[in-house]
């Protein structure tokens, strides 16, 4: 895939990553199908998301991602009969988000197959929250999921409501408070590149890794095999997550596993 | 090949539907229970497990389960242990207060060391995918419940603490997280443990479950 080569020069000047780099499909549901949009907006029906759990998980992903993208508006999560199924055929890890508002919420969507659980938009309004459920879970189970929007140069806004609403909180102010808090993890969409293939806010994914001890999940914009690079060399992410690119099979993740490995990204080995 | 029944043992901690399924994905007719007559009954027993060491062996007391698992594990039915189901099996663990354990395989349980011998940090818990390497001891897997998976074969963990066998013959895989060795998975006769969750490791987890089927 057409990977500029003045990129690759810049990237084998970066000091060596040694962490694995986790590919990890995102997998927007609404009701019981799996959807794509633009900016998480404009929602279109692809198809059963287990069909595509499925298959991501024979190309080796290295986890799932399930959100709820409704879930929010409607104050519930519809995903739980859907990670029951997938746990018959699919043996990763899988987190799971979308409209998890209550410690009860998180431990029902954690007995059913779940790994992790994702939240945002009731954290946001009742930060406490992260607590209770770092303290009943532990930290490895929790990530924060943060819809960023940038607001000026070097300045993002923490949007909820699946990027439908704003909330005047800064991003890197967030982060610095819930990792205190004790996140395990955080999810990192860009709503602004979110669907759109021109590749990952990597100023956003930059910014947050530098002030953030715990891994960066950067999602929103992956359109080709170079994004990918350029947002674990620059943007410094842990952890990459892709949607329309492979739902709509521009790319399969054996392919962009080859390709990341070609440019010195360390990432799972997979056997068969 | 005649369905194997498996029994995971219940002790009220963990997410059991996912190794569950991972069980039946192989073929196995599984039972979740803490009942004797169920243990007995099946020709392999589980010990799952997430969460804390001294909670869980305050379950596994209250319920009995000690002496059940001591009862059939002397009759030479298989038992593994999963993350915290196979630190269990050990003498002790440091976790909160020094807590005594199944002692079905001499050692402790020990936090993983929070500076590596390089000097950097390490992040704790240990949450991710990662390599098995041989034990010292070992020349291969042959005899060992990863006799069907491949050397640097990946699996994925998450966990705090990590266990110390007193008998490094017990030792089958390690895995290196910064410069920390780490025990893997461990093997005493008919009993087995894996640091690791064989049913969140795709394929290669899957054939391990399926070697312990195969015992």
């Amino acid at each position: 895939m057409g990977i500029k080569k003045s990129n690759l020069e810049d990237n084998f000047k970066q000091p060596v990553v040694s962490r694995k780099v986790r590919l990890i499909p995102r997998l927007d549901i609404k009701g019981s199908n799996l959807i794509k949009g633009v900016q998480l907006e404009g929602l279109r029906i692809i198809g059963d998301p287990n069909t595509f759990a499925k298959k991501y998980y024979e190309e080796g992903a290295d986890e799932l991602l399930y959100i709820d993208s409704v879930a929010s508006l409607y104050g519930r999560n519809s995903l739980k009969e859907l990670i029951i199924k997938a746990s018959k055929e699919v043996f990763i890890p899988i987190t799971v988000g979308g409209g998890i508002r209550t410690v009860d919420d998180a431990k029902e969507i954690l007995r059913n197959g779940a790994d992790k659980i994702a939240i945002n938009t009731a954290v946001v309004k009742n930060p406490k929250l992260i607590l209770d459920l770092v303290d009943k879970f532990g930290s490895s189970t929790i990530v924060l999921s943060i819809e960023a929007k940038q607001i000026s140069i070097n300045k993002w806004e923490v949007y909820i409501e699946g990027g439908r609403e704003k909330t005047g909180i800064d991003v890197m102010d967030w982060v610095r408070k819930t990792i205190k808090m004790g996140v395990g993890e955080i999810l990192l969409t860009s709503v602004d590149r979110e669907g759109t293939r021109k590749g990952y806010d990597i100023n956003l994914t930059k910014s947050v890794t530098d002030i953030s001890d715990v891994p960066v999940i950067a999602s929103g914009g992956m359109g080709k095999n170079s994004d990918i690079v350029s947002v674990v060399f620059e943007g410094k992410a842990d952890a990459v997550s892709m949607a329309d690119v492979i739902h709509y099979n521009r790319l399969n993740l054996k392919q962009i596993r080859e390709t990341i490995i070609k440019n010195k990204i360390v990432t799972r080995r997979i056997s068969d | 090949m005649k369905r194997k029944k498996v029994t995971i043992v219940d002790y009220g901690l963990g997410n059991l539907l996912s190794l569950k399924r991972a069980l039946e994905f192989i073929g196995a007719d599984v039972i979740i229970s803490n009942e004797y007559k169920d243990i007995v009954d099946s020709s392999r027993v589980i010990l799952p497990g997430v969460g804390a060491f001294p909670k869980a062996m305050e379950y596994i007391k209250n319920l009995k389960l000690d002496e059940i698992l001591f009862s059939v594990t002397r009759k030479e039915k298989p038992l593994l242990g999963i993350c915290l189901g196979m630190q269990l099996l050990l003498s002790e663990s440091e976790e909160f207060s020094l807590t005594k354990g199944l002692d079905l395989i001499s050692g402790k349980v020990i936090p993983i060391p929070k500076n590596s011998k390089d000097k950097k940090k390490l992040k704790i818990p240990h949450v991710g995918w990662n390599s098995l390497i041989l034990s010292n001891n070992l020349k291969n897997w042959d005899k060992t419940i990863l006799k069907n998976n491949k050397i640097s074969d990946e699996v994925y963990f998450v966990h705090s603490f990590m266990v110390s066998s007193s008998d490094v013959n017990h030792n089958v895989a390690d895995c290196i997280y910064g410069e920390q060795k780490i025990t893997a998975a461990i093997q005493k006769e008919n009993i087995f443990g894996c640091q690791f969750h064989p049913e969140k490791s795709g394929k290669a987890g899957i054939r391990i479950l399926k070697s312990f089927l195969e015992l």
